[in-house]
């Protein structure tokens, strides 16, 4: 299949100037003329660049406020850039996303003419495909009822319905999917399949990171108006799970939407520490911490299903014991053992145990699917006297988002017909 | 300028915009009477009766000044409003937003012409067929109506910054009512004032109106000229503010 280059963004930025003074009135703005001006400038985007094929379809990642909508309104049309500029070779949807209608009084059937006439399609061609737009929204009940009566899933089911009916090249989807209920959702997915038959382009923004995968080929993340990275979607949306904290685009640590602990599993956690016998022992080998570290080797407690975990322990062996083991155990959130393990299980032989060191333990791979999960480090000798003991003192947390399995575990499976 | 496809999306937004405006009462023709009717009552009592104005069938002649008066003053404050009460829509879609204001003025237009015909039927009634010079009629409200697009233009593009430009609006039109030949004949101004008081575009467009309707008078060349000139004026002005910055200020929206 031969590129055709289709969107081009180059060196695009974009400023916005925040007066600490609003001056959204005349009276105002005539008064600060009196005054220097008194502002904040906020780059909403800074230095973008990336390029978009035709038949190709990006995703476009990053918390809310890193700028993915300003560069939407950019590349639509709607906003000027600052600097740089972006380029479009063919025609793109006029629109970034359908909730609101043009009246709130009118029907939906009378909206979707609305809509229809600025994506460029003349009565005929509405008329033709009417039915089936209404059909695909699945509104057919509701078509005839004002638009203040739809809820927000509905608008957007309109709009959406009548976006992907316009004739253009490049469809601009805004997190059409989170308000969609799952029949909705399975048809937006074949939708985007046809439309990426016919070659044409989406850009897709969404926090459903399996979504981008599933659609998108590749993917750019931003974060506070930073391009962080532009690349094959599924390495940009593990990045971004592992490196929700990105500081002036390099990568150190996590946080992020729906990624991060709710207050709920917060307030468990710190009740659970604070329990009598979390720690025991008389620490003649003491723990002192623990770190826990990603696939990309930072330290985190977020990880992603069938990724790899390493758990660092750090120890001072206060009375220079020999007879030494450590050991972990991970526990679900509800208390059930998921696993256990020790140096000497492992075969593993403790030499040169030094005053004070650390000493990893690689798990290859994540087998839970998701859930929280606490973690037990314990040092101990090889009759089970306990030197110290950490119980379920820590915590993480796996999320799946390269699969659609289900259940408890994820074991490596895979089908094969034999006559 | 504007495709097919925009027409039809103007024609769309006009029609469906003035049938809500009936459809949402009972009454809803009527209801669009009760404000000039009223109007006509309050002035007609108050400039003939107690002041004792003299002027032969000022009736019709305040009627048409009223309905005149009220077709500026609705097209421009319902233009003024035009794209910041469809934010939800600007922010979203790339389109010629300019669209909403014609489109807003059109609207206004089409009351206009209800209320004009309730005027007809006045006429008729009071004054009988008026002659074919009537039809003249015709210009002085095209005129009116670019005007009124013209105002709407800078008004609507200023009001997406500037929110106090709805109530600067609000007092303009209160003095405009008054400083235009409505309630009382031109002639009652002195005359060392008229030629700052015809600079006034109402001014002009009202006493030509009349002069067609009631009184078979065609304006004379000086009046028409005037009446070009400041409209050529405020329509290109407008729309020159309204092309020049209302992508700048639709960041503010």
């Amino acid at each position: 299949m031969q590129t055709e280059k289709i969107i081009e963004v180059r060196n695009l930025s974009k400023l916005f100037r925040i007066s600490y003074e609003k001056k959204d009135t005349l009276f105002a703005s005539i008064k600060g003329m009196m005054n220097p001006l008194q502002y904040s400038d906020l780059w909403a985007l800074k230095d973008i660049n990336f390029d978009v094929n035709k038949g190709e379809s990006i995703g476009i990642i990053g918390e809310n406020g890193s700028g993915k909508t300003t560069l939407l309104k950019i590349l639509v049309g709607i906003l000027t850039p600052t600097a740089g500029y972006s380029k479009i070779f063919g025609k793109i949807a006029p629109f970034l996303e359908l909730g609101v209608g043009f009246n709130e009084d009118l029907t939906g059937r009378e909206n979707i003419y609305l809509y229809s006439y600025i994506m460029g399609l003349s009565k005929d061609e509405i008329d033709k495909k009417l039915d089936n737009i209404i059909k695909f929204s699945g509104l057919e009940r509701f078509i005839d009822s004002k638009l203040s009566t739809y809820s927000s899933g509905m608008r957007i089911r309109l709009g959406f319905s009548t976006a992907i009916q316009s004739e253009s090249d490049i469809f601009l989807i805004d997190e059409v999917l989170a308000v969609g209920d799952m029949k909705f959702q399975h048809k937006c997915f074949e939708v985007f399949r046809n439309l990426k038959k016919q070659r044409k382009t989406i850009l897709f923004v969404s926090h459903d990171l399996n979504a981008i995968k599933k659609i998108c080929d590749k993917a750019l993340l931003l974060k506070e108006g930073k391009q962080v990275v532009f690349g094959e979607s599924k390495y940009v949306s593990d990045l971004y799970v592992y490196s929700s904290i990105i500081e002036n685009g390099k990568i150190n640590g996590l946080k992020g939407r729906n990624l991060t602990y709710t207050k709920k599993e917060f307030k468990n956690m710190e009740k659970l520490k604070k329990q009598v016998n979390v720690r025991w022992g008389e620490k003649e080998v003491e723990i002192t911490k623990i770190k826990l570290f990603d696939k990309f080797n930072k330290k985190n407690n977020l990880f992603v299903s069938g990724d790899p975990l390493k758990i660092r322990i750090y120890y001072k062996n206060n009375e220079n014991i020999k007879d030494l083991d450590f050991g972990i155990g991970i526990f679900y959130e509800d208390g059930r053992h998921c696993f256990g393990t020790t140096t000497e299980v492992e075969n593993y032989p403790l030499k040169n145990i030094k005053k004070e060191g650390f000493i990893d333990c690689y798990i290859k791979r994540l087998s839970m699917q998701e859930g929280n999960f606490y973690l037990n480090v314990i040092a101990l000798n090889k009759k089970h006297y306990h030197y110290d003991w950490h119980n379920k003192m820590y915590m993480f947390k796996v999320i799946k988002i390269n699969n659609l399995d289900q259940g408890m575990f994820n074991l490596d499976c895979k089908w094969k017909i034999s006559r | 300028m504007l495709t097919k496809q925009e027409i039809s999306l103007i024609k769309e937004l006009t029609v469906s915009e003035f049938k809500l405006r009936y459809k949402n009462s009972v009454l809803g023709f009527f209801w669009s009477l009760l404000k000039p009717l009223a109007m006509l009552t309050t002035l007609y009592i108050v400039f003939r009766i107690f002041i004792k104005i003299d002027s032969e069938q000022y009736s019709l002649f305040l009627l048409l000044g009223i309905i005149l008066w009220n077709f500026f003053s609705e097209s421009t404050v319902f233009g003024l409003n035009s794209i910041v009460s469809k934010s939800g829509i600007v922010k979203k879609m790339n389109f010629k937003y300019g669209i909403l204001i014609i489109s807003a003025c059109l609207v206004s237009f089409l009351s206009f012409l209800l209320n004009f015909m309730v005027f007809a039927i006045f006429l008729l009634f009071i004054k009988g067929l008026p002659s074919l010079i009537s039809l003249f009629i015709i210009f002085p409200v095209m005129a009116l109506f670019l005007l009124s697009l013209g105002a709407s233009f800078a008004l609507a593009t200023f009001f997406i910054k500037y929110r106090d430009i709805g109530y600067l609006w609000d007092i303009i039109l209160q003095i405009g009512f008054w400083i235009s030949p409505i309630a009382y004949p031109i002639e009652i101004i002195p005359a060392k004032y008229l030629n700052i008081y015809m600079l006034n575009p109402l001014a002009n467009l009202i006493t030509i109106s009349r002069g067609i309707v009631l009184d078979n008078k065609l304006p004379n060349l000086e009046m028409i000229l005037t009446s070009f000139i400041t409209l050529l004026i405020i329509l290109t002005l407008g729309y020159a503010i309204y092309k020049f910055k209302h992508r700048k200020f639709i960041e503010y929206i």
